[in-house]
């Protein structure tokens, strides 16, 4: 068995007012595994992405554990160390593309332009693999939609150019965070077909964060359950998503409507329920130093 | 050790402890509001702070420096100037046309100004048409120039400057808030409202006019400091208030002919605009982070 | 019996923002083409398509906040599809929305309490205050929140909270019936779940007629009887939930089933082709 790509231990990020957002989230994901990072806002599923990302949010900080990423420790790198992996072995595929585009430029210039200061490559390269990379996504015609400006697309074409984009590098790890929760349905369908042929390509593994329990059970091979900014279970996915465990994990599935199920099986998940594990984590608080 | 997630060494200082109604307001507004209250009461307070009368003249002592210097007088503080007049008292009696001046016209401006631009964004169509097409007329005209022209065309004193400046900064209110209720008038509240049977104008009192409110607050705190610099250049230019009584604008019209022997008459009341008006635009910005952060 | 509200080719228009000539009156965009529908009393119809398929703006035709261009709209057997806001009046405490966004549906600067007192300003024909107080504080309880949520401001609440609100303000003066706009689509699998049930249990108590839009076919199902699928602004199918999901007719229908990730796992499920349309326009 292999090394991970990336190994979260113990992961515990604190606001400057005591709150904590994660306490002691532990994950490990191998070469080409796609994990789910699954849990309902608030969860704290964003912040593992951005703690690997080193763009945590103001306010929030690193109070203890280490990612490791290929022997080192991300957390403790410098700044030029950690630019050095970013957009190359460790790549974001974000929410909202609409908001991760550059309105003013064409789509061109902004794929060149990364694949220049990232990766080192000519320009001359850079355009060709651009247009290799949209082909990749299925985008039709791509000498013609590279020069299009980002708000003449759809939204399922913008997201598929992020995608293209995150793969430039061919990374080992992916962090997707919540990449078609705006979409339409039908488009997040083609949208999810391109994420896993490019990764399967490229063999690279990826992190997707999401709060559709659908999209994991269909995507995924491992998945992490969030609480709280904890970890209530984790496992290969056929295991936690067929026959959960955690009494969270079963609430969840059982407030997830399907449509091809009545209303009557429909039950929101028991106050009692979020409150004991609220008080669960508060204490968690105090046992490791930490306020609430 | 160079950490990525540097704050982490901060999260671990201690908080510092300031009062809640400090933090709650912001710096800003009690910095910004603690002088402009400084200025107002020294206005109000005049005759109390300041023997001298501010046009009593005194040739014996004209061109007095300020005390801290050789040839000054504690009794004269800030000295006097080429007519010895004791600058402070100017400025303290000068300190009530600014103010007065300052509230009247933005209170008008404002008064006006949200009204239309109120009625023009929240009901849109012709009403809209028409006010956007008078505001773009009204507004290409160089402002000061028109001031000074129509405080030329309707006599010194008092009630004109104040006519002056409001018939051109209505403008400024009215495209602001104007925008603002536009923006107030697509929220789903306010179709909400439509469905419950409301009228469109118990709509735009009950439901917009609450949102845009802070703006106009807002608006008004920054322009009462551009009131009081349009006073000081009317009075510059020679069109303000009639008569010896002292504005800030006048003194530093003469102060420019003194400034080789009497620099104090150019410093003394320049410092004392600059600082007003920075005191009501800290004032202004900090109200609009104030009420930002409500409900966004 | 008369259906509470019956559409017959409705259209409506929206002023194309793009287009707007010196004087700011700008072209019409047809966003919804001729639409029939009909809803009877204590019937829950949902609106089901992607962005783009006019679902919202149908929504708000049907309840007279949009004036539709063409087609009839009758309300009780009243021809409403042309009146006048003045003959509209009257009726507009029969027919309420809840509306999709819970943080601009209520006014940020005003107690949710007061917001709901103010539902009863023009209809509420109530005696005094205190009488409207009562009034709403049975609301509040209605939806399941306590009485102390009154002197709240919207932003004080969560997202369940704020629109469970705005299901109280639309049922303040007990409408005929009720159009639902994407109200559960910004909120967690947990405040949905709880929204939903609240519904079901309110329609039971209060027979209520509701039109439920949403872009979720897995909700829809769990609270609609019947369904009608648009896309484009056409409506591509209607009929009976059970018929629909089980047999859908028209391939929109059977591609937008089909791309609903259930809860089940299925590593291979991306693998399959979706069904090949090209009428499905997947600009996706």
């Amino acid at each position: 068995m292999s090394d991970p790509v990336i190994q979260i231990d113990n992961l515990q990020i604190r606001l400057a007012d005591g709150r904590m957002l994660l306490r002691g989230v532990s994950v490990s994901v191998s070469p080409g595994e796609v994990h789910g990072l699954v849990g309902e806002s608030g969860a704290g599923k964003s912040m593992i992405g951005r703690a690997i990302l080193g763009s945590l949010p103001e306010g929030a900080s690193i109070y203890n554990g280490r990612i490791t990423f290929d022997g080192q420790n991300l957390l403790e790198m410098n700044r030029a160390q950690h630019r050095a992996l970013m957009g190359r072995d460790i790549a974001l595929i974000p929410q909202d593309p609409l908001m991760s585009l550059n309105p003013v430029r064409r789509i061109r210039h902004q794929m060149v332009d990364l694949m220049r200061l990232r990766l080192g490559m000519e320009r001359r390269e850079a355009q060709r693999r651009a247009i290799e990379l949209l082909d990749q996504v299925s985008i039709h015609d791509p000498e013609s939609v590279i020069d299009l400006f980002p708000h003449e697309l759809s939204g399922g074409m913008r997201q598929r150019i992020l995608i293209a984009m995150a793969f430039a590098g061919k990374p080992r790890l992916i962090i997707a965070d919540e990449p078609t929760t705006a979409l339409d349905v039908t488009v997040q369908r083609t949208v999810l077909q391109v994420l896993i042929t490019m990764q399967r390509q490229n063999g690279s593994a990826v992190l997707f964060i999401t709060h559709d329990l659908g999209v994991v059970a269909k995507l995924c091979r491992c998945v992490t359950v969030l609480h709280a900014g904890r970890v209530l279970e984790q496992g290969p996915t056929s295991e936690v998503i067929s026959s959960p465990v955690h009494p969270y994990t079963r609430a969840l599935l059982a407030a997830t409507p399907r449509f091809d199920r009545p209303l009557a099986s429909l039950k929101p998940i028991p106050r009692s329920l979020t409150e004991s594990l609220w008080a669960e984590a508060r204490t968690l608080d105090h046992f490791v130093g930490a306020q609430s | 050790m160079a950490n990525i997630t540097h704050s982490s060494y901060l999260a671990r200082l201690p908080r510092l402890r300031r009062p809640a109604w400090r933090v709650k307001l912001g710096n800003r507004v009690v910095m910004g509001g603690a002088i402009v209250l400084a200025v107002c009461g020294s206005a109000i307070l005049a005759p109390l702070l300041t023997g001298h009368s501010p046009i009593e003249q005194d040739l014996m002592n004209a061109l007095m420096p300020p005390f801290w210097l050789s040839g000054g007088d504690i009794s004269y503080p800030l000295g006097t100037d080429d007519l010895g007049r004791d600058i402070l008292s100017r400025l303290l009696y000068g300190a009530r046309i600014t103010m007065t001046i300052a509230l009247l016209s933005a209170t008008f401006s404002c008064l006006i100004g949200s009204a239309v631009g109120l009625t023009a964004g929240f009901y849109g169509g012709v009403v809209d048409q028409i006010v956007s097409r008078m505001i773009d007329t009204w507004v290409a005209f160089p402002p000061v120039l028109l001031a000074i022209v129509l405080s030329a065309m309707l006599g010194a004193g008092m009630t004109s400057i104040v006519i002056a400046i409001v018939v051109v900064d209505w403008t400024r209110f009215a495209r602001i808030v104007r925008s603002e209720a536009q923006v107030q008038a697509q929220m789903d509240y306010v179709a909400a409202s439509r469905i419950l049977g409301l009228g469109r104008g118990a709509i735009m009192i009950l439901e917009v006019l609450p949102n845009v409110l802070p703006l106009i607050i807002t608006l008004f705190t920054v322009e009462m400091g551009i009131a009081a610099v349009v006073e000081s250049v009317l009075s510059f230019a020679g069109e303000s208030v009639a008569g010896d009584y002292p504005t800030w604008g006048s003194m530093i019209a003469a102060g420019r002919g003194n400034i080789h022997h009497g620099w104090w008459m150019l410093v003394f009341p320049s410092a004392c605009l600059i600082l007003t008006v920075l005191s009501f635009n800290l004032l202004g910005d900090g109200l609009r982070r104030v009420f930002d952060p409500v409900h966004r | 019996m008369t259906p509470v509200l019956e559409a017959e080719g409705l259209r409506v228009s929206v002023p194309d923002r793009r287009h707007s000539n010196l004087f700011g009156r700008a072209r019409q965009l047809e966003i919804v083409h001729g639409i029939d529908l009909s809803i009877a009393a204590g019937e829950v119809i949902g609106l089901v398509g992607e962005s783009g398929s006019g679902k919202t703006t149908l929504g708000r035709a049907l309840i007279r906040l949009v004036k539709p261009s063409g087609g009839k709209l009758r309300f009780e057997g009243n021809e409403i599809a042309t009146m006048s806001e003045f003959d509209l009046w009257p009726l507009r405490s029969q027919m309420q929305m809840i509306f999709q966004d819970p943080y601009s549906s209520l006014n940020p600067r005003i107690s949710v309490g007061s917001t709901l007192m103010r539902s009863f300003f023009v209809y509420g024909r109530t005696s005094s205050a205190a009488a409207r107080k009562e009034r709403t504080l049975e609301l509040l309880d209605l939806v399941g929140l306590s009485p102390e949520i009154f002197s709240r401001f919207p932003h004080q609440l969560s997202g369940g909270q704020r629109q469970r609100i705005g299901i109280a303000r639309a049922l303040a003066l007990k409408p005929k019936f009720v159009v639902a706009d994407e109200i559960v689509s910004g909120l967690d699998v947990s405040t949905q779940a709880q929204i939903l049930t609240l519904l079901r249990d309110l329609r039971e108590k209060l027979n209520l007629t509701l039109v439920f839009i949403s872009h979720d076919l897995s909700v829809i199902r769990v609270l609609c009887d019947r369904v009608v699928v648009l896309q484009q602004g056409n409506m591509v199918e209607s009929g009976p939930c059970d018929r629909v999901f089980a047999a859908p007719a028209a391939p929109y229908t059977r591609a937008l089933i089909d791309a609903i990730p259930l809860p089940d796992v299925d590593l291979h499920w991306l693998d399959e082709e979706p069904p090949d349309e090209p009428s499905l326009r997947m600009t996706g």
